[in-house]
């Protein structure tokens, strides 16, 4: 509603004008990027052809070029310091249609004093994640995401009104940028089922990032299927089932290109007996702390920490779930050298038999980028994930699995 | 022939009111050691406004343009009753503003946009900003007097300037962010003018803009 209104005063303002077609055209911004890939996976069919393995893209993509992804960032400016922005990606390997990840409108009001404000309504990711500043919600430094970005990227969104405040504590000197002390708060709504599909599937890492109406394919265990309400065979993420709005705060400190530190605490304050049209609502909730710090211009560590809990069904599903990952990487000219270490685990709290959620993994990612600026980037990179998960067993496989991929990517940015 | 001495001194002493002579050149000293302030604005207003005050008045625009994510230039000098214009080049937008006493604005700059001219109609400090980039810093001195100038290479020379009583005034971010400098200055021909400086002088330059990445997301 607030996104029509917006773009009808736009579309009336800009036709008031002389020379609409020039003022839309500089109005309008679009940025992105296309992947092609090559890689080879050992391991688990993928999730999402109803494998237990974690890859986006598993061995039936193996040794023939692949269209990976393509994404795009669409900017339309209304006013001074007023936009929508919108953030598209679609995966010809998975069969997708053109996602919406991201449809938002942004306001950064004027303010006479050092503190500045920003304003986003719509559905947008929420800013956790250090490594996925890149272009489109893209991880800067890898093809594959980590565990919490990954999850993120699956089934956390906002889809509501969001307020971040900063304070400037210092003059900038020296080309040194000031500090900053960053406060968000946000109200969302239809995010009920966001936990389903760390439940039920575990952590991962890859690069799908979901749309506004993603449907994810889900086949039930057997103590998921015997449940009073039938879960659909797809999880769908940002629908509303209990009416109850959740919410979000957060805290950091920030220095640009010298480091940040924020926490997170989230609660989507879902009524966790609620059901709708074969989707439970998952009450979930969980505090992120994400750092990053610059040793050198180019020489960068950082990391994220998440530890939450999701539930549904008044016990049905109750787990705890756990990650934190480690990056180290370095530039130098067009070359970057990336590795990333991390845990993830989940934890089952409930005794519902047939669907142990029990899950633990460690991952390792090597990345080696060159950037042919400035539209071409040449990836390599190496992904090892080792977990042990206790559904694979109702699946008569081995609870432990390694999944290996080698990947090269061809990315042309525009 | 009793006018005649009269007459010559009435012409001797307009010549030496009115006459140009040799550029006056003004540096900026502090414990007998020139002070580097690439950009410190400079400017001069007689002691009596006289007829000469208001007449140079440019009509051009004052352009300030903000190119790789950054105003240029840095400092300026122009004054008041001139126009100033804020072309953007960038293929970005831009959203420049000012809560200055003299010109308090905003102008929204979609990419590649020169907006209309805005007039200076105050004297004073007008410090320019960008709401979107918020390392885009710029400042605009608006004087009340046609002779104003800006330091390079350590100095800044006035041509034709008319000899008399002057007050001198200099500004610059690194020297005096909220103030003027002020000093007397009697011009009388003279060709060099060394201004005292209250301290040492560390002045910085411009905040580098970030390279802008096509791979990278701006709003990190």
């Amino acid at each position: 509603m607030v996104l029509s209104l917006a773009l009808i005063t736009a579309l009336n303002e800009a036709s008031a004008s002389n020379d609409t077609l020039s003022t839309l055209s500089q109005r309008i911004s679009a940025k992105g990027y296309i992947d092609v890939r090559w890689q080879h996976f050992q391991g688990n069919n993928s999730w999402l052809d109803l494998g237990t393995g974690h890859s986006r893209l598993d061995s039936s993509h193996n040794n023939r070029p692949l269209l990976a992804d393509f994404a795009a960032e669409i900017k339309a400016d209304l006013k001074a310091g007023s936009q929508i922005i919108t953030q598209l990606h679609a995966y010809p390997e998975q069969n997708s249609a053109l996602e919406i990840t991201e449809l938002y409108w942004q306001y950064r009001p004027l303010h006479a004093s050092t503190m500045r404000s920003r304003w986003r309504v719509g559905f947008f990711y929420p800013k956790l994640s250090i490594e996925n500043r890149g272009s489109v919600w893209s991880s800067l430094y890898n093809l594959n995401y980590s565990a919490i970005n990954s999850w993120i990227g699956e089934e956390l969104r906002t889809f509501g009104v969001e307020g971040r405040w900063s304070w400037k504590f210092d003059k900038p000197s020296n080309g040194k940028a000031p500090l900053k002390l960053n406060l968000t708060a946000s109200a969302f709504t239809y995010n009920d089922p966001t936990g389903a599909i760390l439940a039920w599937k575990g952590w991962s890492n890859h690069d799908l990032q979901s749309g506004i109406n993603n449907k994810l394919p889900f086949s039930a265990p057997e103590g998921v299927a015997a449940a009073d309400n039938i879960q659909a065979n797809s999880f769908q993420s940002f629908r509303e089932i209990d009416g109850r709005p959740g919410g979000y705060i957060g805290l950091g400190l920030s220095r640009k290109r010298a480091f940040k530190v924020e926490w997170f605490h989230y609660d989507n304050q879902a009524e966790d007996t609620a059901f709708e049209d074969g989707h439970y609502a998952w009450h979930t909730t969980f505090d992120h702390i994400s750092a990053h710090y610059f040793l050198t211009r180019e020489l960068e560590a950082f990391g994220q920490y998440i530890r939450g809990r999701t539930s549904m069904g008044n016990g049905f599903v109750d787990n705890r779930f756990e990650s934190a990952f480690i990056a180290i990487s370095k530039s130098q000219g067009p070359h970057r050298l990336s590795a990333r270490f991390e845990r993830a685990i989940v934890d089952d709290l409930d005794n519902t038999p047939l669907d142990d959620n029990k899950e633990a993994g460690n991952s390792f990612n090597l990345n080696y980028s060159y950037y042919l600026a400035p539209h071409w980037k040449f990836s390599s990179e190496y992904q090892q994930r080792r977990s042990r998960q206790a559904r694979r067993s109702y699946r008569q496989e081995p609870i432990y699995a390694k999944e290996e991929q080698l990947s090269f990517s061809a990315r042309y940015y525009f | 022939m009793f006018r005649t001495p009269r007459l010559a001194a009435i012409l001797l002493s307009l010549y030496s009111c009115w006459s140009v002579s040799e550029p006056l050149k003004i540096q900026l000293t502090h414990q007998g050691q020139l002070q580097s302030a690439p950009g410190a604005v400079i400017w001069l207003k007689a002691a009596q406004q006289g007829s000469k005050a208001t007449e140079q008045k440019a009509n051009t625009p004052h352009i300030i343009e903000q190119k790789d994510r950054q105003f240029s230039p840095y400092i300026s000098v122009t004054q008041v009753g001139r126009d100033i214009q804020f072309p953007n080049r960038d293929n970005t937008a831009h959203h420049v503003y000012s809560f200055s006493e003299p010109l308090s604005f905003e102008l929204p700059l979609f990419k590649k946009r020169t907006p209309a001219p805005i007039r200076v109609e105050k004297p004073g400090l007008i410090a320019l900003g960008c709401n979107i980039h918020d390392w885009m810093i710029a400042y605009l001195v608006v004087v009340d007097s046609p002779f104003y100038g800006q330091l390079q290479n350590q100095s800044v020379e006035f041509a034709e300037l008319p000899h008399g009583e002057y007050q001198a005034l200099l500004w610059h971010p690194d020297i005096n962010s909220a103030q003027v400098l002020k000093t007397q200055l009697n011009y009388q021909g003279q060709k060099l003018f060394h201004w005292p400086a209250p301290k040492k002088i560390n002045a910085k330059a411009q905040i580098q803009a970030p390279a802008e990445r096509l791979d990278e997301d701006d709003d990190y």
